[in-house]
Protein backbone atom coordinates (compact mmCIF):
# COMPACT_ATOMS: atom_id res chain seq x y z
CA UNK A 1 0.00 0.00 0.00
CA UNK A 2 2.83 2.35 0.99
CA UNK A 3 4.56 1.67 -2.33
CA UNK A 4 1.41 2.39 -4.30
CA UNK A 5 0.91 5.66 -2.46
CA UNK A 6 4.52 6.62 -3.17
CA UNK A 7 3.98 5.76 -6.81
CA UNK A 8 0.83 7.85 -6.87
CA UNK A 9 2.68 10.79 -5.33
CA UNK A 10 5.41 10.51 -7.99
CA UNK A 11 2.80 10.46 -10.75
CA UNK A 12 1.01 13.40 -9.21
CA UNK A 13 4.26 15.35 -8.96
CA UNK A 14 5.20 14.62 -12.57
CA UNK A 15 1.83 15.35 -14.10
CA UNK A 16 1.03 18.42 -12.07
CA UNK A 17 4.50 19.97 -12.40
CA UNK A 18 3.92 23.46 -13.77
CA UNK A 19 5.69 26.78 -13.66
CA UNK A 20 4.95 28.56 -10.41
CA UNK A 21 3.21 31.95 -10.66
CA UNK A 22 4.95 35.09 -9.42
CA UNK A 23 3.66 38.26 -7.79
CA UNK A 24 3.39 41.41 -9.91
CA UNK A 25 6.48 42.85 -8.22
CA UNK A 26 8.50 39.69 -8.87
CA UNK A 27 7.40 39.65 -12.53
CA UNK A 28 8.43 43.27 -12.93
CA UNK A 29 11.80 42.52 -11.40
CA UNK A 30 12.44 39.48 -13.66
CA UNK A 31 11.39 41.37 -16.80
CA UNK A 32 13.59 44.33 -15.85
CA UNK A 33 16.60 42.04 -15.35
CA UNK A 34 16.05 40.18 -18.64
CA UNK A 35 15.52 43.50 -20.45
CA UNK A 36 18.78 44.85 -19.00
CA UNK A 37 20.65 41.74 -20.16
CA UNK A 38 19.05 41.99 -23.63
CA UNK A 39 19.86 45.69 -23.92
CA UNK A 40 23.54 45.10 -23.27
CA UNK A 41 23.79 42.24 -25.78
CA UNK A 42 25.95 43.19 -28.76
CA UNK A 43 26.41 39.89 -30.59
CA UNK A 44 25.28 36.33 -30.12
CA UNK A 45 25.98 33.05 -31.88
CA UNK A 46 24.65 29.60 -31.04
CA UNK A 47 23.54 26.25 -32.39
CA UNK A 48 19.86 25.41 -32.34
CA UNK A 49 17.73 22.29 -32.43
CA UNK A 50 14.16 22.71 -33.63
CA UNK A 51 11.62 20.04 -32.71
CA UNK A 52 8.20 20.04 -34.28
CA UNK A 53 5.48 17.65 -33.15
CA UNK A 54 3.09 16.67 -35.91
CA UNK A 55 -0.05 15.33 -34.27
CA UNK A 56 -1.52 13.95 -37.50
CA UNK A 57 1.41 11.55 -37.88
CA UNK A 58 2.38 11.18 -34.21
CA UNK A 59 5.73 12.28 -35.50
CA UNK A 60 8.54 14.52 -34.36
CA UNK A 61 10.51 16.47 -36.94
CA UNK A 62 13.97 17.57 -35.85
CA UNK A 63 16.01 20.22 -37.65
CA UNK A 64 19.35 21.69 -36.63
CA UNK A 65 21.33 24.74 -37.53
CA UNK A 66 23.23 27.82 -36.46
CA UNK A 67 22.20 31.34 -35.54
CA UNK A 68 24.17 34.59 -35.54
CA UNK A 69 22.97 37.97 -34.30
CA UNK A 70 24.64 41.36 -34.42
CA UNK A 71 23.16 44.48 -32.88
CA UNK A 72 21.02 46.33 -33.75
CA UNK A 73 19.16 44.43 -36.43
CA UNK A 74 21.18 41.71 -38.14
CA UNK A 75 20.19 38.07 -37.89
CA UNK A 76 21.30 34.94 -39.71
CA UNK A 77 19.25 31.80 -39.08
CA UNK A 78 20.59 28.80 -40.99
CA UNK A 79 19.25 25.25 -41.06
CA UNK A 80 21.91 22.73 -41.93
CA UNK A 81 20.20 19.39 -41.37
CA UNK A 82 18.04 17.62 -42.53
CA UNK A 83 17.43 20.43 -45.03
CA UNK A 84 19.31 23.53 -46.10
CA UNK A 85 17.48 26.78 -45.49
CA UNK A 86 18.87 30.22 -44.88
CA UNK A 87 17.11 33.26 -43.44
CA UNK A 88 18.97 36.57 -43.23
CA UNK A 89 17.51 39.78 -41.88
CA UNK A 90 19.65 42.87 -42.15
CA UNK A 91 17.26 45.63 -41.24
CA UNK A 92 16.01 46.58 -44.68
CA UNK A 93 16.07 43.26 -46.50
CA UNK A 94 15.14 39.66 -45.79
CA UNK A 95 16.74 36.79 -47.69
CA UNK A 96 15.08 33.38 -47.66
CA UNK A 97 16.84 30.65 -49.58
CA UNK A 98 16.30 26.92 -49.82
CA UNK A 99 17.68 24.28 -52.15
CA UNK A 100 14.89 25.03 -54.64
CA UNK A 101 14.47 28.82 -54.57
CA UNK A 102 15.77 32.07 -53.13
CA UNK A 103 13.93 35.31 -52.50
CA UNK A 104 15.00 38.74 -51.37
CA UNK A 105 12.25 40.78 -49.79
CA UNK A 106 12.33 44.50 -49.12
CA UNK A 107 11.00 44.82 -45.58
CA UNK A 108 9.73 48.32 -46.26
CA UNK A 109 7.40 46.87 -48.89
CA UNK A 110 6.47 43.69 -47.02
CA UNK A 111 5.42 44.29 -43.43
CA UNK A 112 4.89 40.61 -42.67
CA UNK A 113 8.53 39.73 -43.32
CA UNK A 114 9.63 42.74 -41.33
CA UNK A 115 7.50 41.48 -38.44
CA UNK A 116 8.88 37.93 -38.79
CA UNK A 117 12.46 39.23 -38.80
CA UNK A 118 11.80 41.44 -35.80
CA UNK A 119 10.03 38.62 -33.99
CA UNK A 120 12.95 36.23 -34.51
CA UNK A 121 15.46 38.78 -33.29
CA UNK A 122 13.42 39.97 -30.35
CA UNK A 123 12.71 36.45 -29.11
CA UNK A 124 16.31 35.34 -29.47
CA UNK A 125 17.69 38.39 -27.70
CA UNK A 126 14.87 38.77 -25.19
CA UNK A 127 13.81 42.27 -26.24
CA UNK A 128 10.33 40.95 -27.07
CA UNK A 129 9.47 41.29 -23.39
CA UNK A 130 9.54 45.06 -23.59
CA UNK A 131 7.58 45.16 -26.87
CA UNK A 132 4.22 45.92 -25.28
CA UNK A 133 2.76 47.03 -28.61
CA UNK A 134 3.21 43.54 -30.04
CA UNK A 135 2.71 41.24 -27.06
CA UNK A 136 1.10 40.82 -23.69
CA UNK A 137 3.55 39.04 -21.43
CA UNK A 138 3.46 36.94 -18.30
CA UNK A 139 6.30 35.47 -16.24
CA UNK A 140 6.43 32.27 -14.22
CA UNK A 141 9.06 30.43 -12.24
CA UNK A 142 10.01 27.30 -14.16
CA UNK A 143 12.57 25.93 -11.70
CA UNK A 144 16.01 26.58 -13.15
CA UNK A 145 14.52 28.94 -15.76
CA UNK A 146 12.19 31.88 -16.02
CA UNK A 147 9.28 31.18 -18.34
CA UNK A 148 7.94 34.19 -20.20
CA UNK A 149 4.69 33.71 -22.10
CA UNK A 150 4.04 36.16 -24.91
CA UNK A 151 0.63 36.44 -26.55
CA UNK A 152 0.66 38.34 -29.86
CA UNK A 153 -1.54 41.42 -30.15
CA UNK A 154 -1.09 42.13 -33.85
CA UNK A 155 -3.50 40.55 -36.30
CA UNK A 156 -0.86 39.23 -38.71
CA UNK A 157 1.16 37.66 -35.91
CA UNK A 158 -1.95 36.12 -34.34
CA UNK A 159 -2.54 34.26 -37.61
CA UNK A 160 0.83 32.55 -37.19
CA UNK A 161 1.21 32.08 -33.44
CA UNK A 162 -1.26 31.76 -30.59
CA UNK A 163 1.50 32.13 -28.02
CA UNK A 164 5.27 32.06 -27.60
CA UNK A 165 6.99 30.83 -24.45
CA UNK A 166 10.56 31.97 -23.84
CA UNK A 167 12.75 30.14 -21.32
CA UNK A 168 15.59 32.17 -19.81
CA UNK A 169 18.36 30.78 -17.63
CA UNK A 170 18.08 32.20 -14.12
CA UNK A 171 21.81 32.65 -13.74
CA UNK A 172 22.83 34.21 -17.04
CA UNK A 173 19.37 35.54 -18.07
CA UNK A 174 20.07 34.22 -21.57
CA UNK A 175 17.45 32.61 -23.74
CA UNK A 176 17.69 28.81 -23.64
CA UNK A 177 14.51 27.66 -25.35
CA UNK A 178 11.70 29.10 -27.46
CA UNK A 179 8.32 27.34 -27.65
CA UNK A 180 6.13 28.48 -30.52
CA UNK A 181 2.47 27.49 -30.50
CA UNK A 182 0.92 28.00 -33.93
CA UNK A 183 -2.66 29.02 -34.58
CA UNK A 184 -3.71 25.35 -34.27
CA UNK A 185 -1.90 25.03 -30.90
CA UNK A 186 0.77 22.77 -32.39
CA UNK A 187 4.15 23.18 -30.75
CA UNK A 188 7.52 23.95 -32.30
CA UNK A 189 10.28 23.99 -29.72
CA UNK A 190 13.71 25.52 -30.40
CA UNK A 191 16.51 24.91 -27.92
CA UNK A 192 19.68 27.00 -28.13
CA UNK A 193 23.07 25.57 -27.20
CA UNK A 194 26.73 26.62 -27.26
CA UNK A 195 25.68 30.25 -26.85
CA UNK A 196 28.45 32.80 -27.19
CA UNK A 197 27.79 36.47 -26.55
CA UNK A 198 29.61 39.70 -27.26
CA UNK A 199 32.32 38.11 -29.33
CA UNK A 200 33.29 39.41 -32.78
CA UNK A 201 30.97 38.10 -35.51
CA UNK A 202 31.94 38.09 -39.17
CA UNK A 203 29.63 40.79 -40.55
CA UNK A 204 29.72 39.21 -44.02
CA UNK A 205 27.43 36.51 -42.60
CA UNK A 206 24.63 39.06 -42.86
CA UNK A 207 25.26 39.96 -46.49
CA UNK A 208 22.46 39.05 -48.85
CA UNK A 209 23.74 36.28 -51.19
CA UNK A 210 23.74 37.15 -54.91
CA UNK B 1 -7.60 -1.60 -4.43
CA UNK B 2 -8.01 -3.37 -7.78
CA UNK B 3 -10.39 -0.68 -8.98
CA UNK B 4 -7.91 1.96 -7.87
CA UNK B 5 -5.08 0.31 -9.80
CA UNK B 6 -7.23 0.02 -12.93
CA UNK B 7 -8.12 3.68 -12.55
CA UNK B 8 -4.44 4.58 -12.17
CA UNK B 9 -3.37 2.56 -15.20
CA UNK B 10 -6.14 4.05 -17.36
CA UNK B 11 -5.06 7.51 -16.22
CA UNK B 12 -1.46 6.78 -17.22
CA UNK B 13 -2.62 5.31 -20.53
CA UNK B 14 -4.65 8.45 -21.23
CA UNK B 15 -1.72 10.76 -20.51
CA UNK B 16 0.70 8.72 -22.51
CA UNK B 17 -1.54 8.30 -25.54
CA UNK B 18 -0.87 10.36 -28.64
CA UNK B 19 -3.26 13.19 -29.47
CA UNK B 20 -4.71 11.91 -32.71
CA UNK B 21 -1.94 10.28 -34.65
CA UNK B 22 -2.81 7.57 -37.10
CA UNK B 23 -1.49 4.04 -36.69
CA UNK B 24 0.57 4.19 -39.82
CA UNK B 25 1.90 1.18 -41.64
CA UNK B 26 4.44 2.59 -44.06
CA UNK B 27 7.60 4.43 -43.13
CA UNK B 28 7.29 8.18 -43.23
CA UNK B 29 8.06 9.75 -46.61
CA UNK B 30 9.84 13.10 -46.33
CA UNK B 31 10.20 15.61 -49.12
CA UNK B 32 11.24 19.21 -49.30
CA UNK B 33 8.57 20.94 -51.32
CA UNK B 34 8.16 24.18 -53.20
CA UNK B 35 4.85 25.69 -54.24
CA UNK B 36 5.45 28.39 -56.82
CA UNK B 37 3.70 30.75 -59.14
CA UNK B 38 5.46 32.87 -61.76
CA UNK B 39 5.89 35.67 -59.24
CA UNK B 40 6.23 34.08 -55.81
CA UNK B 41 6.63 30.85 -53.94
CA UNK B 42 6.82 29.10 -50.62
CA UNK B 43 8.97 26.18 -49.54
CA UNK B 44 8.81 23.70 -46.71
CA UNK B 45 8.70 20.06 -45.74
CA UNK B 46 6.09 17.54 -46.88
CA UNK B 47 5.61 14.49 -44.64
CA UNK B 48 3.31 11.60 -45.51
CA UNK B 49 2.55 8.04 -44.52
CA UNK B 50 0.19 5.52 -46.07
CA UNK B 51 -1.84 2.51 -45.09
CA UNK B 52 -4.43 0.42 -46.90
CA UNK B 53 -7.12 3.08 -46.36
CA UNK B 54 -5.22 6.11 -47.52
CA UNK B 55 -2.36 8.56 -47.20
CA UNK B 56 -1.94 10.96 -44.28
CA UNK B 57 0.40 13.87 -44.03
CA UNK B 58 1.32 17.42 -43.25
CA UNK B 59 2.95 20.39 -44.93
CA UNK B 60 5.17 22.45 -42.64
CA UNK B 61 7.44 25.38 -43.38
CA UNK B 62 11.12 25.26 -42.46
CA UNK B 63 10.52 27.17 -39.23
CA UNK B 64 8.07 24.50 -38.13
CA UNK B 65 4.89 26.46 -38.80
CA UNK B 66 2.21 24.06 -40.04
CA UNK B 67 0.54 25.01 -43.30
CA UNK B 68 -1.98 22.17 -43.30
CA UNK B 69 -2.64 18.50 -42.54
CA UNK B 70 -4.32 16.23 -45.06
CA UNK B 71 -5.98 12.81 -45.27
CA UNK B 72 -6.45 11.03 -48.60
CA UNK B 73 -9.08 8.28 -48.79
CA UNK B 74 -8.40 5.58 -51.38
CA UNK B 75 -12.06 4.52 -51.45
CA UNK B 76 -13.48 8.01 -51.92
CA UNK B 77 -10.47 9.27 -53.90
CA UNK B 78 -10.77 12.49 -51.95
CA UNK B 79 -8.49 14.67 -49.88
CA UNK B 80 -9.68 16.18 -46.62
CA UNK B 81 -7.74 19.15 -45.27
CA UNK B 82 -7.46 20.07 -41.61
CA UNK B 83 -5.53 22.55 -39.47
CA UNK B 84 -5.16 24.86 -42.45
CA UNK B 85 -3.12 27.95 -41.60
CA UNK B 86 -5.43 31.01 -41.50
CA UNK B 87 -3.99 32.76 -44.56
CA UNK B 88 -4.72 29.67 -46.70
CA UNK B 89 -8.02 28.90 -45.04
CA UNK B 90 -10.31 30.32 -47.73
CA UNK B 91 -12.83 28.06 -49.50
CA UNK B 92 -11.43 28.80 -52.98
CA UNK B 93 -7.83 28.11 -51.89
CA UNK B 94 -8.84 24.93 -50.05
CA UNK B 95 -10.61 23.66 -53.19
CA UNK B 96 -7.52 24.13 -55.35
CA UNK B 97 -5.22 22.63 -52.72
CA UNK B 98 -7.49 19.60 -52.23
CA UNK B 99 -7.50 18.83 -55.95
CA UNK B 100 -3.81 19.51 -56.45
CA UNK B 101 -2.68 17.53 -53.40
CA UNK B 102 -4.86 14.61 -54.52
CA UNK B 103 -3.14 14.56 -57.90
CA UNK B 104 0.31 14.94 -56.31
CA UNK B 105 -0.40 11.96 -54.03
CA UNK B 106 -1.44 9.89 -57.05
CA UNK B 107 1.95 10.66 -58.59
CA UNK B 108 4.03 10.27 -55.41
CA UNK B 109 2.38 6.98 -54.42
CA UNK B 110 1.82 5.58 -57.90
CA UNK B 111 -1.95 5.48 -57.46
CA UNK B 112 -3.75 5.23 -60.83
CA UNK B 113 -5.54 8.51 -61.61
CA UNK B 114 -8.96 7.65 -62.98
CA UNK B 115 -9.91 11.17 -64.03
CA UNK B 116 -9.10 13.43 -66.95
CA UNK B 117 -5.96 15.24 -65.87
CA UNK B 118 -5.09 18.87 -66.54
CA UNK B 119 -1.73 18.49 -64.83
CA UNK B 120 1.72 18.32 -66.36
CA UNK B 121 4.08 16.00 -64.52
CA UNK B 122 7.81 15.35 -64.67
CA UNK B 123 9.80 12.85 -62.63
CA UNK B 124 13.58 12.87 -62.33
CA UNK B 125 14.41 9.19 -62.06
CA UNK B 126 17.91 9.91 -60.71
CA UNK B 127 17.02 12.28 -57.84
CA UNK B 128 13.40 11.20 -57.40
CA UNK B 129 12.33 14.84 -57.76
CA UNK B 130 8.68 15.16 -58.81
CA UNK B 131 7.25 18.29 -60.42
CA UNK B 132 3.53 18.81 -60.92
CA UNK B 133 2.23 21.86 -62.79
CA UNK B 134 -1.36 23.06 -62.68
CA UNK B 135 -1.66 25.16 -65.87
CA UNK B 136 -5.14 26.40 -64.99
CA UNK B 137 -3.89 28.10 -61.82
CA UNK B 138 -0.24 28.55 -62.79
CA UNK B 139 0.88 26.59 -59.72
CA UNK B 140 4.01 24.46 -59.70
CA UNK B 141 4.59 21.86 -56.98
CA UNK B 142 8.06 20.39 -56.58
CA UNK B 143 8.82 17.47 -54.24
CA UNK B 144 12.43 16.46 -53.61
CA UNK B 145 13.08 13.39 -51.41
CA UNK B 146 15.00 14.27 -48.26
CA UNK B 147 18.04 12.24 -47.37
CA UNK B 148 17.55 10.11 -44.24
CA UNK B 149 19.39 11.51 -41.22
CA UNK B 150 20.34 10.14 -37.82
CA UNK B 151 17.14 11.78 -36.51
CA UNK B 152 15.16 9.16 -38.40
CA UNK B 153 16.50 6.47 -36.12
CA UNK B 154 14.78 8.15 -33.16
CA UNK B 155 11.35 7.25 -34.50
Amino acid sequence: MKQILSLLLVFAAVFTAQAAPLTAAQKGDVIARINAAAASLKTMTCNFTQTKTIAMLSETMVAKGRMSYSRPDRLRWEYTTPYKYLFIFNGTKVYVGSSSRADVIDTNANKLFKEVGRLMMSTVTGTALSDTRSFTSDVADGGSRWQVTLVPKKKEMKKMFSQIVLHFGKKDLMIAQIDLYDSNRQLTSISLTDIQTDRPVNESLFNIPK
Amino acid sequence: MRVFLIFLSSLVAFWCSGEEGVGRMSPLARYTFALETDRAGVTGVFLASEDSAGVYGAMVNEFGVSALDFEYSRIKDKVKLSRVVPFLDKWYIRRVLRDDIRYCLHVLYGIPYGRRSIYQTSIDTVTGKVTVYNPRRGLRYTFTPMQPTHNDSQE
